[in-house]
């Protein structure tokens, strides 16, 4: 199979099949836009502080 | 006798991704507010972003991208991520803008590196699901 092929499988399709049910599997236990506020505000905080960190670990 | 029908595969796989990407435009049921769609909106990107740049910084650990490549791609994700926080409801065509400037720094077989090529991909689809048809979607 074409290497890209398997690597749009891997990459993208399974990762988002699996979102894809853990999202339908959770409308039992709904996310709160509170909940979804803080899951934001982490993972922005994440990126920062770990590019940040990284750039500064490899300057120009 | 092979057929001499073109190859769909690789058009079948681009549509059924952008099919599952697309359904990251509908949030859940229980974000209701305009609001909460907005950073529902946001969220997503960023979880490409943060991808992107996890799979980057790999790939320069493991020699498979050039240091300098990595940085340019880092510093996106650095910069869009303080986007993102400031003005989560009207990122999109700055985002979008600074990630055309990005790829135009980079030579194209880096973008087209196996190592991290689906996450350059993925980030390419998911700002044009989520661009303003008003800007054309240009990327």
């Amino acid at each position: 199979m074409n290497p890209l092929i398997l690597a749009l499988i891997k990459g993208i399709l399974i990762p988002e099949l699996v979102a894809y049910i853990q999202k339908r599997q959770a409308e039992g236990k709904p996310i709160t836009e509170a909940e979804l506020a803080a899951e934001f505000d982490a993972r922005i905080t994440r990126i920062v502080a770990t590019g940040e960190t990284w750039l500064a670990e490899h300057p120009a | 006798m092979r057929s001499r029908r073109p190859d769909l595969a690789p058009f079948v796989a681009l549509f059924i991704a952008l099919a599952f990407l697309a359904s990251a435009c509908h949030a859940p049921i229980t974000i209701t507010t305009p609001q909460g769609k907005v950073i529902y909106a946001a969220n997503e990107v960023a979880k490409r972003i943060e991808n992107l740049q996890t799979t980057v910084i790999a790939a320069e650990a493991s020699k498979g991208i050039p240091t300098d490549v990595a940085r340019v791609l880092v510093t996106f994700t650095v910069e869009s991520a303080k986007v993102l926080r400031v003005v989560p409801q009207g990122w999109q065509v700055t985002v979008a803008v600074a990630w055309g400037e990005a790829k135009k720094q980079i030579p194209l077989k880096y973008l087209n590196d196996p190592t991290i090529q689906v996450a350059v991909l993925a980030v390419d689809t998911v700002l044009a699901v989520w661009l303003p048809v008003t800007t054309g979607g240009g990327l």
